[in-house]
């Protein structure tokens, strides 16, 4: 047992290689061993290796043309190219190949490329747009807070970045280094990219299938909390000229216990409106409140699910309708 | 026995990027065929780069395909995906067929599969539509008004009947059919 | 353990015994402990009541009524499109699945449809929405329901061993083994159209289920 104790511990310490020694009193030696020591000197090494990780650009076998092709036609949309291209160099690459340029003796330093800043800008106009777009349609009962909260969620850095890098932009990314902020950036340039090249419709639907759906199977509440439901509901109500809600207990159990369970209902005008559980009332009011509130925004948990097939035409219509 | 599945990792069915929701995205970023120009081990790789590679290239023009002829080494397949799998496959003496099949899979699945079980065969973030049972769920709301202790409510929901009552019963549907055939014989 | 037993002698007299169903009564050990160990001990007086189960009698006719009331109720959900979010259990490569729009699902085994390919899953065993439930005999009307899904991945599993081995025989035998699977998105569940209260009594021998 001690020398398997003692092997491990060798590993711990970041030895790679270890000269196994069959000690005396052991006849064999387990199975799970070798296993377990290769994966342990794997895994030692990935912690310990200092090696900066190569980019994919620095290999023989990439071609940044028909990456550049590939992707997108990966997203299956007919990209101009040359904007395609545009799209994924920052300004910093270009400020950063002068200096290199500058410090190799070239007075007049000439970079054949444009930067992307105006399609940033472009961009982050459409996707705010084509985002509240959909949210106002999908979501016509919710408040221009809640609208607001879903879209600041969408359209968040954290969020822009995973749907970047997911989409396979980091090897292509033209820049001094390649952060969250860096990856968001270049998926905005790529819209403002695709609008140059394939106008309204195509951004659209490439904002509603790789940034709307983000919204699919997720939890509104935890995006918008509502603060102080109770006192939501009642103004809400009294927006609504529904009348002053009211709390009663519809059931307890366990009252007077660590494990007390409160049922309350909320009514306006005897109609039931919305119910909740709580360990105490306070927090019962709070989440039948809540789930009142949902109820009437058309947020609840089981409500209707996004519809992500739908087009701008459809709703250009509907709008027209709508005002006609 | 093989002890290949000591560490190996378990996981639940999960897709990149809310993948199919929207429109469908190959996962497959780019594939590398590695070979040799006249070793024997490279031959099935050899022809399927003469007959198939282009059709393969134009059928996907969303993957970078790359060939990259090496002396006297194994065959290899290099898939690279879009959450930053990597794949490597051994093509030693495989057939164009099989080369065809192994880059198949490859282009159609999202990641590498074989480092992963799978625990579930399903994945929901919505697990109940018509809410959770609770105790309170279909409870009569008369019962609210109840005072407790109940006689009423106190009682089993169930009731055998004991000995005496069946002996009691027997014997009360025995003077029944008793008097009926008394009742018959009189008529 | 003797302490133990003197507890569980003691508990048909607290009285919360008189709650337990006679059949848990019939598992339970302290009655038999009770008569064993406890002469005095008188079992608790029961009184035999059959409970009448609470169904209103009703007549066919009144029995269709109400019938023809929910389904109108269900149809006027349906059409006012305030039906929410709707599962459905379908049917698929000899598996149920419960489903609602977004999961996914996984079919193991040669399946054809490809990747990116839509699909529509046609045995709906059972639709339901937040206030109500379609049960299918044994499915659910074609016309009546949509599922559609796409297929997003198409794979083989990780390696599954397979060791044979006899004692004292001689006999040894291992195989690996990777068997497909496919990766299954659920788009969307409709209900599209209403629901008839006759569309059940149709004529259905020419399906193949």
């Amino acid at each position: 047992m001690s020398f398997y104790f003692k092997t491990s511990r060798l590993l711990v310490s970041r030895c790679n290689s270890i000269a196994l020694q069959v000690p005396k009193n052991v006849r064999n030696i387990k199975r799970w061993v070798a296993p377990t020591l290769r994966e342990l000197n794997k895994r030692s090494k990935n912690v310990s290796s200092n090696e900066e990780i190569q980019k994919r650009s620095t290999f023989i076998e990439w071609n940044y043309n028909s990456e550049v092709f590939a992707f997108g036609k990966r997203l299956q949309e007919n990209f101009n190219l040359v904007t395609l291209q545009r799209a994924f160099v920052h300004s910093s690459f270009i400020t950063q190949e002068e200096n290199r340029q500058k410090q190799l003796g070239i007075e007049n330093p000439e970079i054949m490329l444009q930067d992307n800043d105006s399609l940033i800008t472009a961009g982050q106009r459409l996707l705010f747009d084509y985002v509240t777009a959909f949210l106002e349609h999908s979501l016509p009962k919710v408040p221009d807070e809640g609208i607001r909260a879903f879209t600041t969620y969408l359209t968040s850095i954290s969020n822009l970045a995973v749907i970047s890098k997911n989409l396979g932009t980091f090897d292509l990314i033209l820049s001094d280094n390649i952060d969250d902020l860096t990856l968001a950036n270049t998926l905005l340039a790529l819209i403002g990219a695709l609008h140059e090249s394939s106008g309204d419709e195509k951004t659209y639907l490439f904002v509603r299938d790789f940034i709307c759906t983000q919204l699919n199977q997720k939890d509104l509440y935890e995006i918008w909390e509502i603060s102080s439901p109770f006192e939501s509901l009642r103004s809400y109500c009294l927006q609504n000229k529904l009348a002053v809600p009211e709390c009663r207990i519809i059931g307890e159990t366990a009252k007077n216990t660590v494990l007390s369970a409160f049922h309350v209902g909320i009514y306006s005008k005897k109609i039931l409106i919305g119910q909740g559980f709580g360990e105490d009332v306070e927090t019962a009011i709070q989440t039948a409140s809540i789930k009142a509130l949902r109820k009437f925004y058309g947020i609840s948990d089981n409500m209707r699910p996004f519809d992500f097939r739908i087009k701008l035409e459809n709703k250009y219509s509907e709008k027209v309708k709508l005002n006609g | 026995m093989s002890n290949s599945h000591l560490f190996l990792k378990s996981g639940f069915p999960r897709a990149p990027l809310q993948n199919g929701v929207g429109r469908y995205i190959c996962q497959l970023q780019r594939i590398t065929l590695k070979f040799c120009k006249n070793n024997g081990s490279s031959r099935g790789m050899r022809e399927f780069i003469e007959k198939q590679l282009i059709d393969f290239a134009k059928e996907n023009p969303g993957t970078v395909v790359y060939v990259k002829p090496r002396r006297h080494r194994t065959p290899v397949i290099v898939a690279e995906y879009l959450n930053g799998d990597r794949e490597w496959h051994n093509c030693r003496n495989l057939s164009k067929e099989e080369i065809t099949q192994w880059i198949t899979l490859m282009k159609t699945q999202n990641g590498s599969s074989s480092s992963l079980r799978l625990r579930k065969m399903w994945h929901t973030d919505m697990p109940s539509i018509q809410g959770p049972w609770t105790p309170f769920t279909l409870k009569n709301p008369a019962s609210n008004l109840v005072i407790f202790p109940n006689e009423e409510l106190s009682k089993p929901l169930d009731v055998e009947k004991s000995a005496t009552e069946k002996l009691i019963e027997l014997f009360r549907e025995q003077r029944l059919s008793e008097g009926k055939l008394e009742e018959n014989r009189g008529n | 353990m003797s302490f133990l037993l003197k507890n569980i002698v003691n508990l048909p007299r607290s009285g919360s015994i008189n709650q337990l169903t006679s059949s848990f009564r019939c598992l339970s050990l302290t009655s038999q402990l009770s008569t064993r160990h406890n002469l005095n001990y008188k079992p608790p007086k029961i009184i035999a009541k059959p409970i009448t189960p609470i169904i209103p009698q009703r007549s066919p006719s009144e029995d269709l009524k109400a019938c023809d009331n929910i389904i109108s109720k269900v149809n006027n959900v349906i059409s006012e499109k305030e039906e929410g979010r709707l599962f459905a259990v379908i049917h698929l490569c000899g598996k149920q699945f419960k489903v609602t729009s977004g999961d996914i699902i996984l079919v193991e085994g040669y399946w054809p449809p490809t990747i990116g390919d839509e699909v529509r899953l046609e045995k709906v065993l059972l639709v339901g929405g937040n206030d109500f439930t379609l049960i299918g005999r044994p499915i659910v009307d074609k016309n009546l329901v949509n599922v559609q899904a796409t297929i997003i991945e198409k794979t083989l599993t990780h390696t599954k061993t397979h060791f044979k081995k006899k004692r004292r025989k001689q006999y040894m035998r291992i195989n690996f083994q990777r068997s497909p699977n496919t990766m299954i998105r659920i788009n969307s569940i409709d209900i599209s159209g209403q629901i008839q209260a006759n569309s059940l009594e149709k004529d259905d021998s020419t399906k193949i289920y």
